[in-house]
């Protein structure tokens, strides 16, 4: 019996591990909703993915759409990870780091309260106008409700910050518009559309699912982010910062532009 | 070797060390070594954790110096009123400020008298009044 189950379990996983990105993200129960009537994204969330590490992991199609200019500015850029210097992440890695986020909301604001550097993103959702004459790291978020969704359009970037670990950059036109729909009582579906008229020939998307943390009692905790005597970050995922560039042996990079 | 290469970069190309970390006020500067410099703007950098302000400034036989001033955060500029482009490369301004303790061209900005003679607070949270 468990031989003849085998192939289906087969099966199983690999509908489940290879489903594309962009397949609806499924949660069976209810959306709870705020006394307002939209729904409450409150809760504490997780990615369960190495977005961090390669962001074209949840890229649609897995790809990223390069300009030949901005692949010879990346393959002659710094091979070396700004958060490993302690940088901000920016926006849409902060999504993805691999720690959890608490988001609370109340009517007109939803904050989002990161493990990860104790960051900090406060979207107002009265769709006030982008700050002009100014660059951020996580750039300036304002926010609108397009029915369940709650959208958060992302500028004001500055360019030094990257979408992963792999060296996939973008200029200061960087461009977000993030989408968060609550699909159940577990379950964010994260969508963003990354334009960046300096870096990228089209918009692309990416998608993932933001699961909820169920443990009783959870809370974030303190991470903290302190360069080291050799300029290295000493944080968790990274403890102890190696000498040399660690990153020397990742994947060959592309040689053409897609 | 990633380090001096780094500061043989930033020797050469005449960047401050200093621009390259975030230190606090006493471990850079020495507040009784009161600075003030007329001189060209090359770059402002409107940044976090503190932004800078980058001048050419003249001595009396004409040789030309490269000034580097450390400002306050850029939310902090911002709500004072400015932004990436007021201060623009090419203006003359006056900078008073904290000289660096290595006597190197850094200082910590205190305040900026403009061409039109409105004088702005640049100075960062924790630079003594």
């Amino acid at each position: 019996m468990q031989i003849r189950l085998f192939p289906v379990a087969v099966l199983a996983w690999a509908a489940f591990t290879l489903t594309p990105a962009f397949s609806q993200i499924a949660d069976a129960g209810k959306v709870p909703r705020t006394p307002e009537g939209k729904p409450d994204m409150q809760g504490i969330w997780e990615t369960r993915n190495a977005a961090s590490f390669d962001v074209s992991e949840i890229a649609e199609n897995h790809e990223i759409p390069y300009l030949p200019a901005a692949l010879e500015r990346e393959q002659k850029g710094s091979r070396v990870d700004p958060i490993i210097h302690c940088m901000e992440p920016g926006v849409p890695r902060i999504s993805y780091m691999p720690f959890p986020i608490q988001i609370l909301q109340k009517d007109g604001v939803v904050i989002f309260m990161y493990e990860y550097l104790h960051d900090l993103r406060t979207v107002t959702t009265k769709n006030r106008p982008h700050l002009d004459g100014i660059d951020f790291a996580m750039g300036d978020s304002v926010g609108h409700w397009d029915g369940d969704t709650l959208v958060v359009d992302v500028t004001d970037f500055n360019d030094k910050t990257w979408l992963d670990s792999a060296r996939h950059t973008h200029s200061d036109e960087l461009h977000v518009v993030e989408r968060y729909t609550r699909v159940g009582p577990n379950t964010i579906s994260y969508e963003a559309t990354i334009e960046d008229p300096k870096t990228y020939s089209r918009p692309w998307k990416i998608s993932m699912p933001l699961h909820r943390n169920t443990e009783p009692d959870f809370e974030l905790r303190e991470q903290e982010c302190t360069e080291a005597d050799n300029g290295r970050a000493i944080h968790p995922p990274y403890r102890p910062a190696p000498e040399g560039d660690i990153f020397e042996f990742v994947r060959p990079y592309p040689e053409k532009a897609k | 070797m990633k380090s001096k290469l780094c500061l043989l970069v930033a020797l050469c190309v005449g960047i401050p060390a200093s621009v390259l970390a975030h230190h606090s006020f006493a471990a850079e500067y020495d507040r009784d070594k009161r600075v003030k410099v007329t001189g060209t703007i090359t770059k402002f950098d409107l940044s976090n954790p503190h932004s800078w302000v980058y001048l050419d400034v003249k001595d009396a036989d004409g040789t030309v110096a490269s000034w580097a001033f450390e400002t306050a955060a850029a939310g902090g500029l911002y709500r004072r009123g400015i932004r990436k482009d007021t201060l623009k490369p090419g203006m003359v301004i006056t900078i008073t400020g904290f000289g660096a303790k290595d006597n190197s061209h850094t200082a910590d900005a205190q305040d900026v008298t403009m061409p039109d003679g409105t004088v702005m607070t640049l100075g960062t949270e924790n630079s003594p009044g």
